[in-house]
């Protein structure tokens, strides 16, 4: 009898031969179409990078390299700000936060290229210092040079105005993503019970001050609304290691995670990076509320068959 | 001074030691110290060490019974706090202030703690009460937690302010929490009658009201090592009269009332004579010398039967589990109260939870626990933020253990509350557009945003076996001005069970890109 639990063994021990041998994209690049056909960033780089099974520091190199290197978004002298997920008071290997190496390896990074300065925020659901401490980023950013910057105080944020937005027109953003010459969203990959996922998009959650508002007037639309506001990441960086796949966002042991992705994606368009990050957790490209309203809306896009992605394995 | 003593100066030192330990303790706005730290400083108080029956409390006792009232000068910060008082206050004076010899208040010193002790065996739910209002440790506690804390806070705001304009985050603002006005204002009368009765007449409050120091002063009336006169030397020149904080020198017959003396040793520096020692007395001589004098003190012989039967009541009713009529309560206590009887009658309201609470969610209650005991006792407000899952930090540092202390595994199953839901203020059920705020927090996975029969969309579901009641998804529920979901509290903590999940499955094959 033909179960599926055979026959996912079946396709596991044919995918264990191939590897073998070097097919890689013996299945999928044949379906692809060639790469002129396709979308390329506004820079001529591929407009999404998504690279798999190294660890997070190779595959943020090998990432950034694609895109042209760090110096392709940080001049000598600018001031930079990293904006991880920090929401949670929860240790590294619980993925609840982005993970700290990629934090650390990121600010190593724009310091290299001249950065005057990097800070580190997020606007915290758990007490903001626990959470900074305990999830390895305080240690590992002032380690690099960097520096931890509070988001725990209304004072921290200013009134900006969202135009053409939905539901959103008027909110308070920190005032660090609006002074900042660049921001860098580094959020991580996660299933989230109210929004279904929470990745680069949702994470502007965390520079807003009244998250209030937008789980009052319809959540979808206003991350998406959010996306017109004219301070724009400079680049999404979403850490797909291990994906939570339930009881997100903050989760509640290792056993929500699945291990064996090991992805890490980057892209300029926070929509289609998204995008990605929903097909990682078995959902349709424009299967996340706020992505399809993003991308109906043109803020962005999803259709991820047309876009030029450089797809690297590390091995 | 006249010629500087040892025992004075280490007298000083130490009580700024401790002063400044227990200060801190309270202040420690940004969470530096560790609850241990605050604990260790704490549980050395009377009270709250009588209360948890530690060895802290036999120790001052012991320490009473050999050289009096140590504890008064160098432990208890109400104490201290008081020869501050009187130290600033001789500041504005031209001449300090001459307080002489005052015959004791026996009937209000004996009687303040014998109608405290009355009231608590007749009515045991209300020891609580009056615990909090009279102990002196948690007098201070609550001076330094609720109205120095704050205002610490906001000059820590200020300065914040003012590096951020010379462009440096430094100093980060701290969100400043004010008690409830009714608890700030039982604080501030009862800190400026200790305050008034401090620059009126020295250590009055602790001879007259202080439960704590009237007990230790029958004890240090029998001590072993007592301060007298030497009465050969004495000039009666007036010194050590001027110099006593407690009126309890009486040098027309050159005595030292030694039950309250509070053993501070400015009269010990001020003798030219080096007339003032510690000398070994006979606790029994008087009662045998002077047979005739002996006689029965009725308001002393009052205060230990009252004493011993109370606390014989105290112990009786304690171990009775008077069972209560209802399960739910308004007031969520902290984690570690176990029971609302046995929390209410130990708990002191010093305020160190409060202050030491990293999430900023218990304040002290005004009428949430429905009874006089449960005035000024810490309860969580989750309208202003939530219990973390994995703190224990009010069990550690409560003085008195009326908070057990608890393991992280023990927090993370204890129950202080129940969520409840209603679904019709809830955003999804009235907008039909997507929330979960709720679902967002929850530490334990006992709330699901899920489709049931009941409803068209997916709605919050609390699956109660495995609720603690920790309030995150009240704090979160962004529906105004009723929130969809709320915390009741519990009258008896429970233990709450854990969500067990085998480990998730992965959407997909995922060893290659999904896309």
């Amino acid at each position: 009898m033909h179960t599926r639990r055979d026959f996912i063994k079946k396709g596991f021990a044919i995918g264990a031969a191939f590897s073998l041998a070097d097919l890689s994209g013996f299945f999928t690049r044949e379906t692809r179409a060639a790469d002129s056909e396709l979308l390329a960033g506004p820079d001529g780089k591929p407009y999404l990078i998504a690279v798999r099974d190294g660890e997070r520091v190779a595959m943020l190199d090998r990432a950034i390299e694609a895109l042209g290197g760090i110096g392709a978004f940080v001049k000598k002298g600018q001031t930079v700000l990293i904006k991880p997920n920090i929401g949670w008071d929860c240790p590294p290997e619980r993925a609840a936060n982005t993970h700290p190496d990629l934090v650390g390896r990121l600010t190593e990074l724009c310091l290299a290229a001249g950065a005057a300065s990097v800070s580190v925020f997020d606007h915290t659901c758990d007490a903001w210092e626990k959470a900074y401490a305990n999830s390895g980023i305080k240690a590992v950013v002032e380690k690099a040079g960097g520096k931890m910057v509070p988001g725990n105080d209304e004072t921290y944020y200013r009134e900006v105005t969202v135009s053409g937005g939905e539901k959103l027109r008027a909110l308070k953003v920190h005032q660090l993503v609006l002074d900042s010459d660049v921001w860098f969203n580094v959020p991580v990959l996660k299933h989230h019970g109210g929004a279904t996922m929470t990745a680069a998009m949702k994470n502007h959650m965390g520079i807003i001050w009244d998250r209030g508002f937008w789980h009052k007037n319809d959540l979808h639309q206003c991350i998406a609304d959010f996306i017109r506001h004219r301070r724009a990441p400079d680049l999404n960086i979403t850490d797909a290691y291990t994906p939570m796949m339930r009881n997100g966002p903050r989760g509640k042991s290792v056993d929500d995670l699945i291990p064996n992705v090991k992805t890490l994606l980057a892209s300029r368009d926070i929509v289609a990076i998204d995008a990605a990050g929903s097909k990682i957790l078995g959902h349709a490209n424009d299967g996340i509320g706020y992505v399809k309203l993003a991308a109906a809306a043109r803020l962005g896009r999803c259709d991820l068959d047309h876009l030029q992605i450089k797809r690297i394995r590390i091995s | 001074m006249k010629h500087p003593s040892t025992l004075r100066r280490v007298r000083i030192v130490l009580a700024a030691l401790v002063m400044a330990g227990v200060c801190l303790a309270f202040l420690d706005f940004r969470d530096w110290l560790p609850a241990s730290f605050k604990h260790a400083l704490t549980m050395l108080q009377f009270v709250p060490a009588a209360l948890a029956v530690s060895g802290a409390a036999l120790a001052v006792l012991i320490v009473s019974a050999l050289v009096g009232r140590v504890y008064c000068s160098v432990v208890c910060p109400l104490g201290i706090l008081q020869d501050l008082v009187m130290r600033a206050a001789n500041l504005f004076r031209r001449k300090k202030k001459f307080l002489g010899y005052q015959k004791p208040a026996n009937k209000l010193r004996y009687g303040i703690p014998v109608a405290a002790l009355v009231i608590v065996s007749v009515a045991a739910g209300a020891s609580g009460a009056v615990l909090a209002w009279l102990d002196p440790y948690s007098n201070f506690g609550r001076f330094a937690g609720s109205v120095l804390r704050p205002l610490i806070v906001s000059a820590n705001n200020l300065a914040s302010e003012a590096l951020r304009a010379l462009g440096t985050d430094a100093v980060p603002r701290v969100t400043v929490h004010w008690a409830p006005p009714a608890v700030l204002a039982a604080t501030l009368i009862v800190t400026a009658a200790v305050v008034a009765l401090a620059v009126w007449r020295g250590r009055l409050y602790c001879n007259t009201i202080c439960p704590v120091g009237a007990l230790l002063g029958l004890v240090a009336k029998f001590s072993l090592w007592k301060l007298t006169i030497d009465q050969a030397a004495c000039k009666k020149c007036g010194d050590c009269l001027r110099a006593c904080k407690a009126q309890c020198i009486n040098l027309r017959a050159g005595e030292i009332d030694f039950s309250r003396c509070v053993a501070c040793y400015n009269c010990v520096a001020v003798c030219d004579e080096h007339g003032i020692k510690y000398r070994f007395q006979n606790p029994f001589k008087n009662l045998r010398v002077k047979p005739a004098a002996a006689q029965p003190d009725a308001d002393r012989r009052q205060f230990l039967v009252a004493t011993v039967s109370s606390a014989y009541l105290i112990a009786a009713r304690n171990g009775v589990n008077l069972r209560d009529k209802h399960k739910y309560l308004n007031a969520v206590m902290p984690p570690g109260a176990r029971d609302r009887r046995r929390f209410l009658a130990r708990c002191t309201a010093c305020q160190l939870c409060v202050s030491a609470c990293p999430s900023h969610v218990l304040e002290p209650s005004f009428l949430e626990y429905a009874s006089v005991s449960g005035f000024m006792k810490p309860r969580l407000n989750f309208n202003r933020s939530f219990c973390n899952i994995n703190c224990t930090t009010c069990g550690e540092v409560c003085p008195d253990h009326a908070l057990s202390p608890l393991t992280v595994t023990q927090k993370q199953t204890t129950r202080i509350g129940l969520a409840i839901f209603d679904h019709q203020e809830c955003i999804i059920y009235r907008d039909g557009t997507a929330c979960g705020a709720c679902a967002e927090h929850c530490p334990t996975a006992a709330l699901q945003i899920r489709k049931t029969d009941k409803f068209r969309d997916p709605l919050p579901v609390v699956d109660a076996e495995y609720c603690i009641g920790c309030g995150a998804c009240q704090y979160a529920c962004p529906a105004l001005p009723k929130k969809a979901i709320t915390i009741s509290g519990l009258r008896a903590h429970e233990t709450a069970q854990v969500l067990v999940q085998e480990k998730v499955q992965a959407p997909a094959a995922d060893n290659d890109f999904p896309f």
